[in-house]
C-alpha cells in the first residue's frame, strides 16, 4: 500500500502537460473557400456537385510549435494563403469546396511526453490541416 | 471541421464567390455564433482494479453541420476567428488526458440577388 502511494505521488511530483495554439487565417487567399459543397459565382447563382468539376485536391499541413504548457505559441497566427493559392492555380481551379480543417495527429507524441512536459521550456505543438476539392465551374472549363 | 451538409457557401477567406475579388460584398454585422469541432480522451496506463488503460476519442462540441443547416439558402455563412489547440496532460505511468479541438465564429451575409440550390 505504502507502495502504491509513494508511487502516485512521485508520478504526481513529474506530470505535466503541453501543447499549443494558433490561429488560422486565410486572409490573402485569391478564391473562395467554402466549408460547405456549395459555392457561388458573382451573380449569387449557387454551384454544388452538379455544377462543379473537381479539378485538383487542396492539401496543406502547418505544424506550430507551443511553450509553458501550451500558453506561448509562436507564431500565434498561421496564414495558409500561400500554399493554397499556389495549390489552386496549379491545379487550375477556381474554388475550394468541401474545405476540412482538422488538427490531429503528429503532436500526441512531444505533447504526451513523460517527465519532460512537465518543464515549461518542454515545446508542444499542434497541428494543422487543410484539405478539400479544388474545383471549377463545368460550363467554362477550357 | 467541415460543413459537409450545409447547403449555402461557408467562407473562409476574403474572397466571397468565384470570379469576385476580396470583399467584394459588405459583410453584415449579424449574430455571431461559435462553432466547433472537438475531440478528447482520458486513458489509463497502468491495470486500476481489475482494468486495463483505455482511452476513446469522442466528438464534442458544436458542429457547423447541426448548427448552421437551417440556414436561409440566400445568405452566405462567413467563418471569422478560426483557432486550433491541441494539448495534453500526463501523469507518467497512471494516466493522460489529451483535449483537440478547431473553433470558429459564424456570421450570417445576406447576399443580394442570391439564388437557392435547385433540388
Amino acid at each position: 500500500m505504502t507502495t502504491r502511494v509513494l508511487l502516485l505521488l512521485a508520478a504526481l511530483a513529474v506530470a505535466g502537460c503541453a501543447g499549443a495554439r494558433v490561429n488560422v487565417t486565410a486572409n490573402r487567399a485569391r478564391y473562395p473557400l467554402s466549408l460547405s459543397p456549395v459555392v457561388r459565382d458573382a451573380s449569387g447563382r449557387p454551384y454544388d456537385a452538379r455544377t462543379l468539376l473537381k479539378v485538383g485536391w487542396l492539401d496543406v499541413r502547418k505544424t506550430t510549435p507551443g511553450f509553458v504548457y501550451s500558453a506561448l505559441t509562436i507564431p500565434p497566427t498561421r496564414d495558409f494563403s500561400d500554399e493554397i493559392n499556389a495549390q489552386i492555380a496549379a491545379a487550375g481551379g477556381e474554388a475550394v469546396v468541401g474545405l476540412t480543417i482538422s488538427s490531429a495527429g503528429g503532436c500526441g507524441w512531444l505533447n504526451g511526453f513523460p517527465v519532460l512536459n512537465a518543464l515549461p521550456i518542454w515545446p508542444g505543438c499542434v497541428p494543422v490541416r487543410l484539405t478539400g476539392d479544388i474545383v471549377r465551374r463545368r460550363n467554362t472549363f477550357p | 471541421m467541415s460543413a459537409a451538409e450545409v447547403r449555402v457557401p461557408v467562407l473562409l477567406g476574403p474572397v466571397p464567390c468565384i470570379g469576385c475579388t476580396a470583399d467584394t460584398r459588405t459583410r453584415a454585422a449579424l449574430p455571431v455564433t461559435e462553432v466547433a469541432g472537438e475531440a478528447r480522451a482520458f486513458g489509463v496506463f497502468l491495470p486500476i482494479g481489475s482494468g486495463l488503460g483505455w482511452g476513446e476519442a469522442n466528438d464534442l462540441g458544436i458542429s457547423a453541420d447541426r448548427l448552421l443547416f437551417w440556414t436561409p439558402c440566400q445568405d452566405d455563412i462567413r467563418l471569422s476567428n478560426l483557432r486550433a489547440h491541441a494539448w495534453q496532460l500526463t501523469v507518467p505511468l497512471f494516466a493522460y488526458f489529451y483535449d483537440v479541438s478547431v473553433k470558429a465564429d459564424a456570421a450570417t451575409v445576406p447576399v443580394p440577388g442570391a439564388a437557392c440550390p435547385t433540388l
